[in-house]
């Protein structure tokens, strides 16, 4: 308890505060541009921080990552362009609320779900850290075969049009995946001589390719362009009664777990845990078939997850040394600079500092909850901004996001070339959902069917000799089962 | 027939990638090498095409009898380049778009996206709200504006291309 105090009453001074106010508004800001990310928000950061106190530099850092976490959903609801890969699930139904004339209701239910998924993890980094990061140690290639298995099984749920067309789409993701050095060997695939694509695609470009160059030319077909109108300028609050919100708790819970978990499993990431959620909440909701269409349901269940994902990413790389993604690897690269070295030991000779970060992750999440309330008005005042004006901009912000990644005007054009796929995949109806899914889950699923495989001696049935991923195999199959029998009911119903 | 097309297209490229597959060397000798996944891949959305496209000719009929009873463009008052605009402005944006993705490096961020901003501008201004000077003025500040943004307070390195 004495420690947790000492944590508190580290980042509770001035300077740090007040950092900390910064460093959440520049995450959010660099959030909420597609492209850019917490990533890009930290590394900038870094070197200003070397002249700091190591633990308000910490504070800075946490801030920025819990500040870039959360904003991705602004650009997601009032854009339909996901801010960060993770709020890809957010555009699934925040986007039509917005369209209906509730985007102030959207981004205050995002902005709540934000914050209680946030919580939800950091007291799960707190109190399940050194169990969660125990089981996790257990998992082999085999069990992250089959989670991702599972993963993408329950992902198939999303396509709402033609079951064959959403499974091509998937599969195409899949393929996308597989350009560039192949894991393991690192051998190249499919990069037609091109340098720039022997790293694979970066998720930015494929993701902001798609998702905001088709906004912007499908808003080019329409013949009249008006400002999009919100129908609900006067916001009381959050716009969203808590009342409402606490009749989500369960689903909240439900995809804050999963976004801890997943968290805590390195390499899988925000943009898995937010469609898995979403996924689960549509499995368990009464009214399914509003997915999609503007279910608050959906939104709940994206923003809690991808939230969660934070405190759930900081498990294994606090007590064992193990980042997650590339934020994570970022912030174990900062805290060895300010000396310190995370893994089992860090609990014994830094935990007061250990303390500090927890401390300064639930003030950055309590500071990016006031920031976000007093910003809802002028995000949704972002609405009526003309879009004849405004779509050009955000393409040439999302071309700054693309070629800030890996600074190659390569990444640009692909950018564009992605646009033009989007666009022909929008025309002949094939859903984007299983083609990003498929694209964010097929790396994982590749290298440890192959790590799997090598470690058998090429015996695929050695993978269900694991408990769990026997138990994720079985629960994929339960899920097929269930699907197609689901579907060949519907028919009798109608 | 758009259906028919895009499977038959997809048969196409899933041949494709499966020989390309072959040609992969493996940089070790392994049994489930780095061509195992694309293969798997291409063999998956060539047997969902082909599901697709069967599909598609059996219900090729009923839409062919669909568009015969269709009723026929009314020719309105509009130009024809209004027509042609409207018909065709999607494409036309994504050439933009591809034209701007080209120009990036080498017009350099300032200059490309003054250019980009502009013409984009137009063609989703057309339809009788053309706003000339707002666009041009936003064509214009923007990229002066981020770039000055990103350069020198975010410190994010940006092309300057033939501004340099």
């Amino acid at each position: 308890m004495d420690l947790i105090v000492a944590g508190f009453s580290a980042v509770l001074s001035l300077q740090a505060v007040a950092l900390m106010f910064v460093g959440v508004i520049v995450g959010i800001i660099f959030g909420s541009i597609p492209g850019l990310s917490a990533v890009t928000a930290i590394a900038l950061a870094l070197p200003l921080t070397f002249a700091m106190d190591p633990t308000v530099a910490i504070a800075l850092m946490m801030s920025i990552y819990v500040g870039g976490s959360s904003g991705g959903f602004i650009a997601a609801i009032l854009l339909n362009i996901p801010g960060t890969p993770a709020s890809v699930a957010t555009t699934f139904d925040g986007h039509p609320m917005a369209q209906k004339g509730q985007a102030g209701k959207a981004l205050g239910t995002a902005v709540v779900c934000s914050f209680l998924g946030g919580l939800v993890s950091m007291v799960a980094l707190l109190t399940l850290a050194p169990p969660l990061a125990s089981i996790s140690m257990r998992f082999g290639a085999a069990e992250y075969f089959a989670t991702t298995f599972f993963a993408l099984v329950l992902l198939g749920g999303l396509t709402g049009g033609s079951l064959v067309k959403g499974l091509i789409s998937g599969l195409l993701g899949l393929l996308l995946a597989t350009i560039g050095s192949a894991p393991i060997d690192y051998t190249d695939r499919f990069t037609f001589g091109f340098v720039g694509l022997s790293g694979g695609l970066s998720a930015p470009v494929v993701l902001i390719g798609i998702f905001a160059i088709s906004e912007v030319v499908k808003a080019a077909r329409r013949k009249a362009l008006p400002a999009a109108k919100a129908r609900s300028m006067q916001i009381r609050g959050f716009g969203v009664e808590l009342r409402e919100i606490a009749g989500q708790s369960i689903n909240i819970l439900r995809s804050a777990i999963i976004g801890v978990f997943v968290g805590v499993l390195p390499g899988i990431g925000g943009s898995a845990a937010s469609l898995l959620s979403y996924s689960a909440a549509r499995g368990a909701s009464k009214k399914p078939e509003e997915f999609g269409k503007g279910s608050t349901e959906g939104l709940v269940a994206s923003e809690s997850a991808n939230n969660a994902v934070m405190g759930g990413a900081m498990i294994p790389l606090l007590t064992l040394g193990i980042p997650g993604d590339v934020v994570t690897a970022l912030l174990l690269g900062a805290l060895m600079l300010y000396g310190l070295s995370p893994g089992p030991l860090l609990m014994l000779t830094d935990a007061d500092l250990l303390y500090a970060i927890f401390a300064a992750m639930l003030i950055s999440n309590c500071i990016m909850l006031v920031v976000q309330f007093a910003g809802i008005r002028l995000f949704v005042k972002a609405l009526s901004v003309d879009r004849v004006i405004l779509l050009p901009v955000i393409i040439s912000m999302c071309a700054v996001g693309v070629y800030s990644f890996n600074n190659t005007s390569f990444d640009v054009v692909l950018f564009s070339l992605f646009g033009l796929f989007g666009y022909v995949c929008f025309k002949l109806e094939f859903p984007f959902p299983p083609l990003v899914v498929g694209f964010i889950l097929g790396p994982i699923l590749e290298v440890n069917l192959r790590r799997g495989l090598m470690l058998n001696d090429g015996n695929f049935l050695a993978f269900f000799s694991s408990p769990i991923a026997a138990t994720f195999f079985v629960a994929s199959i339960g899920f097929i089962l269930f699907t197609v029998w689901k579907r060949r009911m519907e028919p009798v119903k109608a | 027939m758009k259906d028919i097309l895009s499977a038959s297209g997809l048969m196409i490229l899933a041949a494709y990638v499966y020989v390309a597959s072959n040609e992969i060397v493996s940089k070790t000798n392994m049994d489930i090498g780095p061509d195992f996944m694309p293969k798997v891949a291409a063999i998956l959305i060539f047997c969902l095409s082909a599901i697709m496209l069967v599909g598609a000719i059996r219900t090729q009929k009923t839409a062919r009898q669909d568009e015969s009873s269709a009723a026929p463009a009314v020719e309105d008052g509009r130009s024809k380049l209004a027509r042609f605009l409207d018909n065709y402005s999607d494409w036309l944006s994504i050439v933009i778009i591809i034209l701007y993705g080209l120009a990036f490096s080498s017009l350099g961020f300032v200059l490309s996206t003054s250019l980009y901003i502009f013409v984009q501008g137009l063609l989703l201004s057309r339809s009788g709200q053309r706003r000339l000077v707002a666009i041009a003025v936003t064509a214009v500040a923007v990229p002066l504006i981020s770039n000055f943004v990103f350069v020198h307070l975010m410190h994010v390195f940006l092309p300057a291309g033939i501004l340099e």
